[in-house]
């Protein structure tokens, strides 16, 4: 299908200087927009790197008390690290649909993934490198896409990555590396992630597209009344900011209770006050002014 | 705006999958790389179903907000978030008003759309496609992707989460509305009706208003 993604004729003679001011300025505005989400998630993703820190260390841990006893270590450690491993590509709670399997092996190889289960979402890889080797990527037969790769691979590090089921190119996982360097392939099939649904108040807050100030609040409440239920409270969080900022330890919970809670009635917010272009990350952190702010006031 | 120049064959789809994944890792520019791929498409799509250029425009920055706002449900069709875009396109014109109101602030903000060329010079408005915009909405999604946008059944089925079967039959009752409505249309309209409507399009007048300082 890539034909389908090509400039047609007109759109390829458009050099850059013939850009509007109107596209030049969206552009600046999604750009921001994403760069902002990703400071305002910096505590989640602090928690998620921590989450897997440790679901790793428990490979590890486990590969090593395994291999112990048997005389293929190599082997016997990674297959009882499988299923650690394919779980550290992605969310804790993200369910992991059959068995995932580990392969050993060296040099650039090839390694067939098989047909998706029933109910299988995604495919996850996780490619430990167990002596040196350069430049290494893990991909797909007859395909450059959909692959990950690191310049240099020192022992112990991984490369992971995950690719939708429609998106695959091919069953088949393609390892190119340096001739003779060691590793280990754990490939598995991931699930949908349990998230609920927005929660009826939350679709009530959005249903006219518009976000006030009060439903904004009463959203967060309701987000942290969940977090507390869950036994994760957010502490004192202060409420004066255009954004409100806060830490989530647990990523589940908070997951689970910004999907029902929050998630979308933030993000309308976020986008009735987009920060202007040049922003340095302290748009958010300002103080709310209602009189400066109309039509989001009530 | 570096992708403004040619794609290279058998690049772009990889490069969409890329830029997609490091987006969501919160690479700004990786997100702007995408819009630089598909707004061309996107707005000419958008110009399809809303004759107003003001309009047209709007869309076409709901849309790549609503990309990232629904970031989460984004499908990649064989390593392309073109055919989500499109299909949201359709979504947003259809619910223009309610889906501009979310964004008003931003799109406010936004210099005013430059005045398109030569109305009469847009593909847009055929006699087919000022009777695509009286379908409903299925119908719409399922004909400007495979009949306009050229993608097989099997990736419109991805696109629109249905089975490939349900595509086939949605294309083939589409493809008989329009017929239908373009001979009713062919039937009822003197012969230079055309150019009468794409001049009083030609004419409609912006309506974006700027706010008096309502923004910080």
């Amino acid at each position: 299908m890539t034909h389908h993604d090509q400039p047609r004729a007109d759109d390829r003679g458009a050099p850059a200087g013939a850009v509007d001011e109107r596209t030049l300025a969206l552009r600046s505005l999604l750009v921001t927009t994403v760069e902002q989400t990703a400071r305002r998630r910096r505590w989640r993703s602090a928690s998620v790197g921590g989450a897997l820190l440790c679901v790793l260390a428990g490979a590890t841990v486990g590969g090593a008390i395994t291999a112990a006893a048997t005389p293929d270590a190599d082997a016997t450690a990674a297959r009882a690290g499988a299923r650690a491993a394919v779980q550290g590509t992605t969310m804790p709670y993200t369910p992991i649909v059959g068995d995932p399997e580990a392969v050993l092996g060296s040099g650039d190889d090839e390694v067939s993934v098989g047909a998706p289960p029933p109910g299988a979402e995604h495919l996850a890889w996780s490619l430990r490198c167990l002596s040196d080797a350069g430049a290494t990527r893990v991909g797909f037969a007859a395909s450059e896409a959909g692959g990950s790769s690191v310049p240099s691979c020192d022992p112990g590090r991984t490369v992971t990555g995950t690719i939708a089921v429609g998106a695959l190119p091919s069953r088949t996982v393609v390892v190119r590396t340096t001739p003779g360097a060691r590793w280990t392939l754990s490939t598995g099939w991931l699930g949908a992630p349990p998230l609920p649904g927005p929660s009826a108040a939350q679709q009530e807050a959005v249903r006219d597209g518009v976000v006030t100030r009060s439903e904004y609040l009463a959203a967060f409440h309701r987000f942290q009344g969940c977090m507390t239920a869950r036994g994760e409270s957010l502490g004192i969080v202060p409420e004066s900011s255009l954004f409100v900022v806060f830490g989530v330890s647990d990523l589940s919970a908070g997951d689970w209770c910004g999907a029902s809670e929050f998630d979308d009635v933030s993000s309308t917010w976020q986008s009735e006050h987009p920060a202007p272009p040049g922003d340095d990350g302290t748009w958010g952190d300002q103080r709310y002014d209602p009189s400066t702010d109309p039509r989001s006031a009530d | 705006m570096g992708n403004e120049q040619p794609g290279r064959p058998g690049t772009s789809t990889d490069e969409d999958r890329v830029d997609w994944g490091r987006a969501l890792g919160g690479d700004g520019e990786a997100f702007g790389r995408v819009f630089d791929r598909h707004r061309h498409r996107v707005l000419r799509h958008a110009q399809r179903l809303l004759p107003v250029e003001a309009d047209a425009a709007d869309a076409v920055a709901v849309v790549f907000l609503e990309a990232w706002r629904l970031r989460a449900r984004v499908r990649l069709v064989d390593g392309s978030v073109l055919p989500w875009l499109l299909v949201t396109a359709t979504n947003t014109a259809r619910n223009q008003g309610r889906a501009t109101r979310r964004y008003r602030a931003a799109l406010d903000r936004l210099p005013p759309p430059e005045p398109s060329p030569d109305h009469a010079d847009r593909e847009t408005d055929g006699e087919a496609v000022r009777a695509l915009r009286t379908l409903a909405p299925r119908d719409q999604e399922v004909l400007t992707l495979v009949v306009l946008e050229g993608y097989a059944e099997r990736e419109v089925a991805e696109a629109l989460g249905i089975p490939p079967g349900t595509v086939k039959s949605r294309l083939s009752r589409a493809r008989a509305r329009l017929a239908a409505r373009v001979a009713r249309s062919s039937d009822a309209e003197p012969h230079d009706h055309h150019h009468e409507h794409q001049h009083q399009h030609q004419h409609q007048p912006a309506r974006r208003t700027r706010p008096n300082g309502a923004r910080p």
